[in-house]
């Protein structure tokens, strides 16, 4: 099957069985994290992968039930939300009908202690619930993202108050795209 | 499948008349419409509307051994207008194999519990700080 990284839609990963064992190959010697970014971010449109400069904590329900702020130190979120629901158009009169809503994940920076052997592990994506992102342009640090740490935000506020800081490339975005299937579509343990 | 996807005569014929009849003199139109009769009756879709149908295993009142057979009629407006039926399923155990199989093609980055194991063990025991957000809550 012919793809390409510049005509027409990208296809979702599961097709792909060729492209998947490139990735594997990419991944093993190490030659996808000399260009894990695109150099130039031309368009202003926002894209599933893009990394957007935005200073919040994220939230979540806590065990009393109430709403709790993760009070870390997160300058940047993925977004993780489909590409297909970024790009459309949003009018007040679309908010029931198109989705005003998209999925963001905040880059935490990795801990200078992390382990020899649980960073090799996450370079070279064997973990479920953690994706690697290695640092770009003047950050002085690599990050990851938590799986099991994702929030909802308005696409406006994206749009408003948010910066593009970096853009994953077609293959790197394809890397992405696997670990969330990967994520979401693993196997089931409740008997183990 | 929506049915905006569905591509009939008619929906041809309706474009016709909103968007496309100004632009045409009455003897062009009377050509296309004794046009587009022809290709209705020839393809008898004015008569045998196409269905397309779609299954879907669901749980039926805690049983797995159903399939709920969605069959939608184009000639339908909404999917409100969608006929249900119930059938059981005999070999449920191979369609559940099968679909492990997909999953497994899916998953091609292996991952590796060993490792996650290790990872979830370092990261737990990075400390994260949390507060709780006053919010009003609903009575």
């Amino acid at each position: 099957m012919n793809i390409s990284e510049n005509v027409g839609r990208w296809p979702p990963v599961y097709d792909f069985e060729e492209l998947a064992k490139q990735i594997k190959d990419l991944i093993n010697d190490g030659s996808i994290f000399n260009q894990f970014f695109v150099s130039h971010i031309r368009e202003e449109s926002f894209f599933q992968g893009d990394i957007v400069s935005l200073k919040k904590d994220p939230v979540y329900f806590d065990k009393d039930g109430d709403i709790s702020i993760i009070d870390g130190d997160f300058n940047y979120w993925i977004i993780i939300g489909n590409t297909c629901d970024l790009d459309r158009v949003i009018t007040p009169n679309e908010h029931s009908i198109s989705p005003h809503l998209t999925h963001v994940s905040p880059l935490i920076p990795l801990p200078k202690d992390t382990p020899a052997s649980v960073l090799d592990n996450l370079k070279r994506y064997k973990l479920y619930k953690r994706v690697f992102l290695p640092k770009w342009g003047n950050e002085k640090n690599d990050f990851y993202i938590d799986l099991t740490i994702i929030n909802s935000i308005e696409k406006q506020c994206l749009i408003d108050h948010s910066n593009i800081a970096a853009r994953l490339n077609f293959r790197t975005w394809l890397l992405l795209h696997s670990c969330l299937i990967r994520y979401l579509a693993r196997d089931d343990g409740r008997h183990d | 499948m929506y049915n905006t996807e569905l591509c009939n005569y008619s929906d041809l014929y309706d474009n016709f008349l909103q968007n496309e009849s100004s632009r045409y003199s009455f003897q062009e139109m009377t050509k296309t419409l004794i046009l587009y009769g022809a290709l209705l009756i020839s393809s008898d879709s004015a008569f045998n509307q196409p269905q397309a149908q779609v299954g879907l295993p669901v749980n039926i009142s805690g049983s797995d051994g159903y399939i709920i057979n969605h069959i939608y009629s184009s000639d339908a407006p909404t999917w409100s207008n969608i006929d249900t039926t119930y059938s059981h399923v005999e070999d449920m155990d191979s369609d559940v194999s099968e679909t492990f199989n997909v999953l497994s093609k899916l998953a091609f980055l292996e991952g590796d519990a060993i490792a996650e194991k290790e990872a979830d063990q370092f990261f737990s025991q990075v400390q994260v700080k949390t507060k709780k957000i006053m919010v009003k809550k609903r009575s």
